[in-house]
């Protein structure tokens, strides 16, 4: 399964002020304290753990199909970071969910997975509106990724249908049926981002 | 303090925060933070917050995972006002 979250830092910055006393201590574990502190870029950490639990969360809605609001239930681990990439593992429970973010100036995105495999039947992609997006840009997010995987699939994006259920799931439709697939949508600010794998 | 006037005060914290305020000024128990109000994950942690400093009750982790809904918000309200008046 995938999960997947987009942070435009530029928003984030403008609307939620972490540095704000209680904040970081509801959210992040001791070792994510850690590595907060011990980054150059602090704030950019911060938005970094919170994608990877997002992303990791969303996974996790839809195995247990319920959802929670437990920041301090998913709990991350750095393994890897080259030139912006960073690659993790986030912990809730007895499961892991395997992070990739990738970090440029103003956004940050991260897909999850629920196994380690690398998976060839999975695609990711993202967009960027001018604004901070509207009422539309939903529904952009969702044209753009079915036109996404009409290409993947090689299927006419006209017999494609994304429908969500009342835990905000998406869910495949082609020609009425459902395609067995796990899917994510994301959109923070002038971003929208989406990862889907296919069973 | 009744149920509504708890939800006229959560009002008045979330307003900042919703970004759908037609669902704001339509505000019930069963108003959702991110379904109706289009609430931002990190929103609903600085909403917690100043539910703490405006009620001044501490609300524990297991009691923020269900804080989805204005509902479970004056719930919570409630309950830690109540162990607050008893100690």
């Amino acid at each position: 399964m995938v999960g997947n979250d987009v942070v435009d830092l530029v928003i984030a910055e403008r609307e939620s002020n972490w540095r704000r006393n209680g904040f970081l201590q509801k959210v992040f574990t001791k070792k994510e304290h850690d590595y907060i502190s011990s980054f150059h870029k602090p704030a950019l950490m911060v938005w970094l753990l919170w994608s990877m639990k997002e992303s990791a969360y969303k996974i996790f809605v839809q195995e247990n199909r319920v959802r929670l609001l437990a920041p301090l239930k998913f709990q991350c681990s750095i393994h890897t970071c080259f030139k912006g990439n960073f690659s993790g593992e986030v912990i809730s429970g007895k499961k892991s969910y395997f992070t990739f973010s990738k970090v440029s100036k103003d956004k940050i995105s991260t897909t999850a997975y629920s196994d380690k495999i690398t998976r060839v039947n999975s695609l990711s992609g993202g967009l960027k509106f001018s604004e901070s997006g509207d009422s539309s840009s939903g529904q952009e997010i969702i044209s753009s990724f079915i036109s996404n995987v009409s290409e993947f699939l090689n299927i006419t994006p006209y017999d494609l249908f994304l429908k969500k259920d009342e835990l905000n799931i998406p869910y495949l439709f082609y020609k009425g049926n459902h395609l067995k697939s796990s899917i994510s949508l994301s959109h923070h600010g002038r971003y929208g981002a989406y990862s889907a794998e296919f069973l | 303090m009744n149920n509504q006037e708890i939800i006229s005060e959560l009002k008045t914290i979330i307003k900042p925060y919703a970004q759908d305020q037609i669902a704001l000024e339509n505000i019930s128990g069963s108003t959702d933070f991110v379904k109706d109000l289009k609430i931002n994950s990190a929103n609903l942690i600085d909403i917690i917050l100043d539910v703490e400093s405006r009620f001044n009750i501490v609300v524990d982790d297991e009691s923020i995972e269900k804080m989805l809904t204005v509902g479970a918000a004056v719930d919570l309200i409630r309950q830690k006002a109540e162990q607050n008046g008893r100690e």
